[in-house]
């Protein structure tokens, strides 16, 4: 099963997805912040990325950026996600370097819809 | 009188009235006079007549007596000397004239036999008969006198003149002493008038009359310095509070959007986690929980949505709303509009149709705000209709002034009262209670709905009939930018190719010694674009909407560049940029200018430090930035000279100010410098030999590259022609002369290097005042 990177700073949204992605079957690993994102994508290599945007201390554009510098990690699909999209959000997340974007509290369906896409893969 | 005068200056009524015055005791005085003494001399001219009458007489006795008509002759003779007396007859008490005197002048003899009496007057003569008695009182004979009054006529005529010489000149001198002493009192009332008009114009009410003194006027100038000192009062209390109203809506989006977010994220845990113990509990087969937490998790969505509705239109309301404006297919649009909403229409019986007009193509406008819109009245269709149709159509309108595409929401649900079409678009608007109860919903909908089609230049118009239904138009331009500043293209680009090209650089927080940019730009998307660019290249920036507010932003915080559209509703780039040279403390800032087309070449002449041509190119924005507010490479600057002593010393100055120098003694070698590498600045010594100095200007301003925005300073040893100036006028930034004004060419030269290469020197904390300071470096 796929590996899903999930990154964020919210201790309930990394729970509640990490529980949903875990019972469609993903392989889930956790970030808290962008520093430990970039650190988790080299070392565990997910196959996608879902990124939270707003995050202390690296937040989730500027690691986008810094994964998608680096030539190991550049190829690995990222999805930004952001509470509530102020308009420019999507912009500034595509920008960065995010191949996709959602809005959060996350619509599980329409997520993994966006997930599907970038892994490749017709309804899992 | 008062209607002649009605219109009149107040200095001219004062002289007229002294005037009139004047004139009309002396007019009337003198006639009086005039006509008295008229008077008086006829009849002095009977008495005189009487007394010689008197006189003669006795003198005439003799001759009478004794018929003696050449005795009489002569006693008659004697008058001749008499001036007064034109003619005179003596005659015998029969009536027969004995003897006559007849001035030469006179053409008549005496009249016969004269009836005694007189003086009277006829025909221009007063005559007198006496009858001459002997001394018992006996009539011997009768005496005819007559004197003519051709005299008093020159008299009066003589008066009249005098009278009119001492009036005209009483007269003048009345309006030379009026109109100097009416200043006393019209001066004040114009300077009042004065200060009054600039007052109305200007709305200055910090202007105050003066003059006036202790009389009516002075209190009259008082009074309105008083009214004056309300009004200025007045406008500063209105001011303060319009700043405090608007710092207290500021804050109160800052608070809404603060708190909408704190209220999102508990909720976002309450709708996850009904969203995973739904699926939990469906897994292990206890739907009787199902309801409840479908309830739980509705709710919760519905609260999102009412939060996110709020904070948008908080943010409409603080103006944060940024339009991302781009070329779409709006056919496409509906189509995929409708095909989102189909099943929501379809939840209520009710059937989906879509009308797409033939003429319907791109639009340019922001797409999000239009799916929203569309989405927002279509959500109403269907949510007020049942078991009926819900049409969505769009169509192209020509208009003669704006073509525009017509969204039509039609619906055959229960309609709107029209006591309700009112308060329709208002925020919170129900029908009434029991609609939110019924249908859901807060009433947000519609009024984010109209602030969105207002913000795209378009609006949003309803009609309905109760029980019959319902059709909400919306009608947008077919280019947003358009309608706000006519024939300007876009920063972003006009054509749905540039649109695409356009990727929006990463954001990046940039660190606060980060150097400062102000961005003048009225366009609210432009200024987006470009304050992402900036903060992309690392740099801080600030951003004004406005010409007044860049200014005095700049003032304010002294920025490193300052880039600036030429092409703004109130003040145009222009004169901003003029406002911002003329500044002592400013003048060093570099502009950069983005225009339409060639107008910046104005600009360049004015203090520009360079320009770029919309649609933006977003490399070369970078690339020019680099230029003027990074400046991590020292400057290179050319030095195009054929005379190595000068190249020496501009070398020395250029190097002083940690530039490195590139030298070219000839037009050759300048070419091949500028065509080979990039330079910050090039000294070009206009009689360069080789190749033509205006020759190479032409050339190196329409080279590819950065080319045409690198300053070139012209060397001079003469003082340039006009000739020369004209051919030179915005292609060059400045002509030093050596030998001229004063300061050496060096010192020149190292204060233009300061001023075109060192964007880096020039931050914030820097007083433009040192940069004068030649033993700084
Ligand atoms: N197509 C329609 N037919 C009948 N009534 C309508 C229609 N559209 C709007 N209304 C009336 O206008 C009111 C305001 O509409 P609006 O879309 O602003 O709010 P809402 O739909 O009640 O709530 P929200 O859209 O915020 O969920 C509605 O409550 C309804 O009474
Ligand atoms: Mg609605």
């Amino acid at each position: 099963m796929p590996r899903i990177l999930v990154v964020d700073d919210d201790e309930m949204n990394r729970d509640m997805l990490s529980r949903r992605l875990l019972r469609k079957g993903f392989e889930v690993e956790l970030a808290v912040n962008g520093e430990e994102a970039i650190q988790k994508a080299h070392a565990v290599r997910p196959e996608i990325i879902l990124m939270d945007l707003s995050m202390p201390v690296l937040d989730g554009y500027e690691a986008t950026r810094r994964l998608k510098a680096s030539p190991e990690t550049a190829r690995i699909p990222i999805i930004g996600l952001s509470a509530h999209a102020m308009v420019g959000d999507r912009e500034k997340a595509l920008a960065a370097g995010c191949d996709d974007y959602d809005t959060k509290p996350v619509e599980l369906p329409r997520l993994l819809e966006k997930v599907d896409a970038r892994l490749g893969r017709t309804e899992a | 009188m008062r209607r002649f005068l009605g219109d009149a200056p107040v200095g001219w009524k004062l002289t007229v009235i002294s005037l009139a015055a004047t004139a009309f005791p002396i007019l009337l005085a003198g006639g009086v006079l005039f006509v008295a003494g008229n008077a008086e001399a006829r009849r002095e001219r009977g008495t005189s007549l009487a007394a010689i009458a008197e006189v003669l007489s006795p003198a005439c006795l003799a001759p009478l007596g004794a018929r003696d008509a050449a005795a009489a002759a002569d006693t008659l003779g004697g008058l001749g000397s008499l001036a007064a007396v034109t003619r005179a007859g003596l005659y015998t008490s029969d009536g027969a004239l004995l003897a006559s005197y007849t001035r030469p002048a006179a053409d008549e003899p005496p009249p016969r036999a004269p009836r005694a009496g007189g003086p009277t007057e006829a025909e221009g003569h007063v005559t007198l008969t006496r009858e001459v008695l002997a001394p018992g009182g006996a009539p011997l004979g009768s005496l005819f006198l007559e004197t003519d009054l051709s005299w008093l006529a020159r008299e009066r005529r003589a008066r009249g003149s005098l009278l009119a010489v001492v009036g005209l000149s009483a007269c003048l001198l009345a309006v030379l002493i009026a109109s100097r002493l009416q200043r006393a009192v019209s001066e004040p009332i114009r300077a009042l008038l004065e200060v009054a008009r600039n007052v109305a114009a200007t709305g200055n009410y910090a202007l105050r009359a003066g003059g006036g003194g202790r009389d009516e006027i002075g209190a009259l100038v008082e009074d309105f310095n008083r009214m004056l000192a309300q009004a200025q009062e007045r406008d500063a209390e209105l001011r303060a509070a319009k700043e405090a109203a608007e710092e207290a809506s500021r804050s109160k989006s800052a608070f809404l959007a603060s708190v909408s977010h704190e209220l999102r994220t508990p909720l976002n845990a309450i709708i996850g986690y009904s969203e995973i113990l739904q699926e939990e509990v469906r897994e292990r087969g206890a739907s009787g929980l199902l309801p409840d937490l479908e309830k739980i998790h509705a709710s919760g969505r519905h609260l999102l949505a009412l939060i996110n509705d709020i904070l948008d239109l908080s943010k409409i309301e603080a103006g944060k709303v940024e339009l991302l404006v781009e070329s779409f297919d709006a056919a496409a649009l509906v189509r995929t509009v409708g095909a989102t909403v189909q099943p929501l229409v379809a939840a209520r019986g009710n059937r989906l149709e879509l009308a797409i007009g033939s003429e319907v193509g791109n639009v340019r406008a922001d797409v999000t705000k239009v799916r929203q819109i569309l989405l927002n009245l279509l959500s109403n269709a269907a949510k007020f209709t049942e078991n009926g149709t819900v049409c969505l159509g769009v169509e192209l309108s020509r208009g003669p002034e704006r073509d525009e595409l017509v969204f039509r929401v039609r619906d055959s649900g229960i309609g709107i009262a029209p006591e309700q079409m009112g308060r329709l678009f208002r925020a919170f608007a129900q029908a009434d209670a029991t609609v939110s109860r019924n249908y859901g919903g807060t009433g947000l909908g519609l009024a984010l709905s109209k602030r969105y089609a207002e913000l795209l230049g378009g609006e949003l118009s309803a009609e309905s009939e109760m029980g019959k239904g319902s059709t909400f138009t919306f009608r947008l331009p077919l280019a947003t930018r358009e309608t706000r500043t006519p024939s300007r293209p876009s920063l972003l680009g006009t054509r749905r190719s540039d649109v695409r090209r356009v990727v929006l650089p990463a954001y990046a927080e940039p660190g606060p010694d980060a150097r400062l940019v102000l961005v003048v730009e009225d366009d609210a998307a432009a200024r987006g674009f470009l304050v992402r660019v900036l903060n992309a290249e690392g740099l801080r920036v600030v951003s004004a909407e406005n010409g007044a507010e860049g200014i005095r932003l700049a003032r304010e915080l002294k920025p490193a560049l300052v880039t600036l559209d030429l092409l703004m509703p109130q003040e145009d780039g222009l004169s901003v940029l003029a406002a911002l040279k003329a500044d002592p403390a400013l003048g060093a800032v570099p502009v950069l200018l983005l225009a339409t087309g060639d107008d910046p070449q104005h600009g360049l002449t004015l203090g520009a430090a360079g320009h770029l041509v919309k649609p933006v190119d977003r490399d070369r924005l970078a690339e020019v930035l680099h230029r003027f507010a990074s400046g991590r490479r020292p400057p290179r600057v050319l030095i195009a000279d054929a005379d190595e002593m000068t190249r020496t010393v501009l070398r020395r100055a250029v190097e002083r100010e940690g530039g490195t120098v590139v030298e070219a003694a000839d037009g050759r070698g300048a070419l091949d410098v500028l065509a080979s590498s990039d330079v910050d600045l090039v000294l070009l010594d206009v009689l360069i030999p080789g190749v033509d100095a205006f020759e190479l200007l032409r050339w190196l301003r329409s080279a590819p590259g950065r080319g045409p925005l690198t300053p070139v300073v012209i060397l001079a040893a003469r003082q340039l022609t006009t000739a020369d100036r004209a051919r030179l006028a915005g292609a060059v930034e400045a002509a030093a002369v050596a030998g001229e004004g004063g300061a050496p060419l060096e010192e020149e030269i190292r204060r233009l290097v300061r001023r075109y290469v060192h964007a880096d020197a020039r931050n914030g904390k820097e007083a433009p005042a040192d940069a004068q300071d030649p033993g700084r470096r």
